[in-house]
């Protein structure tokens, strides 16, 4: 079990670094598009195409990463009235059924969208469009991964000791 | 069951079975899809192609601006140069709270940067001050909501991006009500710190505010980026945006604070604002096709034009629909759910789409401030260490205020839209 974590953690930290870097990515493009426009005047049409697909893949990297950190808004107030019985844990193994459903799908139907993307070229930059089409099966597919950690944290009752850790540091706090 | 309720009712029972707002939207269009047996591959591009958006690049650069200020200090300038003002008056230090929101509401695109930058200084200042902590906590929640008003704005960058309205008429049409949200919040305050006897602040001196205006001048160069920018048809707002991401990062090596542990800090907690957001957006475009699918912005629009209605009487309905769904949602997510629904509408009752845009994205800048989905307000309440409940009671008589200036600017469009048709008339629809 103890393995499953870290691994996960590790995945978790190489996320980290690769979402920084296209973040700094789409920065640096749009930068150097506005430079080029103004100063530079080199004859080059691939800037906005490069920029969207660094965002395309940090939209949805960032969004598998915040499956992890619990970063995904959802309403509390359900969630608090019912307390911390069975009923939640239902709630909780709804969100992440739906989660795991979702995910699955975007996973397996995206493959097949990228795998049709070898085909098609970006018009601006003359790659194949599975390079951007990639970042939804990826994302998707590490996102699962994620759901499947939750659910077996939840099946196995730690998802509700952490609940119960965080809501006495919640008391603390205030 | 007919697919329009299903999709509805799928949705609404989802939220409130506690199933985030993205999956919620992703798991009703789902529903309807599988039922209806479309292609799931429909699924799969609309959720592609919603992030295939040069506008909609501009959220990550917004983001970002608002927490590379805080990191860089920047933001502890502002409030100096605010900290100036007032002099001797009475409730200076609440009332430097709010200047300095609209301040920073100039530089960032979000309120929650706001809040969490300056709220951390000011709520602790103004209760050592001797400030009631519901009064504190109360006016840093109320003054954070301008930061989405005043130019830039997230909230409108999304709204623009999936209503294809454009951003540079949004940002210029905000910049008026932004304004009046803030000085009616000073005389409140000014009204209230003299009934309450909240403490004064140091004496007036212009040699301090001479040196608080020059070293917090520079900042302000973000303003005139984008703004200046936008109006001069220079750039996009997405280009806009990441030129200002690289002027803050080059202001802080200028003021010797560019330091790469916090700078990487920011970057990472805006990737953490950025991925729930744009999953948001992903999930309500699929949600938004199969609306659109089965034909439901269509009907809205025909059951508007027969009904005939005063179109400031449907930009009232619209504002209250966005006041109540603002207390449950995150903004993104209510944008993206009610779009396809609101612009048919106002289209139907002939209202300018810049003019709907601005007063949907003020009032859902309430939003931030009203449970159970209020976030300025929580972290406002956490930082000042009341109840969210104390702090929702305290932060009352504000929403009140805040409400009055959002009816007068629908009954009064030229307060909105004034200012975009003098200076980006070509941004306007029929100018």
């Amino acid at each position: 079990m103890t393995v499953l974590k870290k691994l996960l953690d590790a995945v978790e930290a190489v996320l980290k670094v690769v979402t920084l870097g296209f973040y700094v990515a789409v920065v640096v493009v749009v930068v150097f598009q506005v430079l080029n426009r103004f100063w530079l005047h080199l004859p080059i049409v691939w800037t906005s195409d490069l920029a969207i697909i660094c965002f395309i893949w940090l939209g949805f990297l960032t969004a598998a990463r915040a499956v992890r950190n619990h970063g995904h808004f959802r309403m509390a107030l359900t969630l608090d009235l019912v307390g911390d019985g069975l009923v939640r844990r239902l709630l909780e193994l709804l969100a992440i059924g739906v989660g795991l459903a979702l995910f699955g799908l975007l996973t397996v139907k995206g493959y097949d969208m990228a795998v049709r993307g070898l085909r098609e070229v970006s018009p601006g930059l003359q790659v194949p469009m599975i390079w951007a089409y990639l970042a939804l099966p990826v994302s998707a597919a590490l996102a699962l991964l994620f759901y499947a950690e939750k659910l077996l944290d939840e099946l196995s009752g730690r998802a509700r000791e952490q609940r119960a850790r965080q809501s006495i540091e919640d008391e603390e706090a205030i | 069951m007919d697919p329009t309720v299903l999709i509805f009712v799928s949705m609404a029972a989802l939220l409130l079975l506690g199933v985030p707002v993205a999956l919620a939207l992703g798991g009703s269009a789902l529903i309807v899809i599988v039922g209806a047996g479309l292609p799931l591959s429909i699924f799969v591009q609309r959720a592609y192609q919603s992030l295939d958006s040069f506008v909609l690049l501009a959220v990550p650069f917004f983001l970002l601006v608002g927490l590379l200020m805080n990191a860089a200090g920047i933001s502890g300038r502002m409030l100096e140069f605010a900290s100036a003002m007032f002099g001797k008056s009475r409730g200076a230090l609440a009332k430097v709270n709010i200047v300095v929101s609209m301040l920073f509401a100039g530089l960032s695109g979000s309120s929650v940067a706001d809040v969490a930058g300056m709220g951390s200084v000011l709520i602790p200042a103004m209760i050592r001050d001797g400030y009631p902590r519901n009064f504190a906590v109360a006016v840093t929640a109320a003054s954070s909501t301008i930061g989405i008003i005043i130019p830039p704005s997230i909230f409108m960058v999304v709204y623009g991006a999936v209503g294809d309205v454009s951003i540079g008429a949004l940002f210029l049409a905000g910049a008026v009500p932004g304004a009046l949200i803030g000085v009616s919040q000073l005389v409140f305050c000014h009204y209230l710190s003299r009934r309450g006897g909240h403490p004064v602040g140091e004496p007036f001196k212009l040699r301090r505010l001479a040196r608080a205006a020059q070293r917090g001048i520079l900042p302000f160069g973000v303003t005139v980026v984008i703004i200046g920018g936008i109006v001069g048809g220079i750039f996009t707002a997405t280009e806009a945006a990441a030129v200002a991401v690289v002027y803050t990062l080059l202001l802080a090596a200028f003021y010797g604070t560019l330091r790469v542990g916090p700078i990487l800090a920011a970057f990472d907690g805006a990737a953490r604002h950025l991925g729930p957001t744009l999953l948001c957006v992903a999930m309500g475009s699929v949600f938004a096709w199969v609306l659109a699918f089965l034909q439901v912005p269509a009907d809205v629009q025909q059951l508007v034009t027969d009904m005939d209605p005063s179109p400031t009487w449907v930009l009232l309905f619209i504002m209250v629909l966005f006041v109540v769904v603002g207390t449950f949602e995150s903004g993104v997510a209510s944008i993206i759910i009610f779009l396809p629904i609101v612009q048919p509408m106002a289209e139907a009752a002939g209202l300018d789409q810049v003019h709907v845009g601005v007063i949907v994205c003020m009032t859902l800048a309430l939003g931030l401030v009203t449970p159970p989905y209020g976030l300025c307000l929580f972290i406002a309440a956490k930082i000042g260490g009341i109840s969210v409940e104390k702090a929702f009671v305290s932060v009352l008589p504000w929403i009140s205020l805040f409400l009055f200036v959002d009816v007068l600017c629908v009954v009064f469009p030229d307060l909105v839209l004034f200012l975009p048709r003098l200076l980006v008339p070509q941004f306007m629809a029929g100018g």
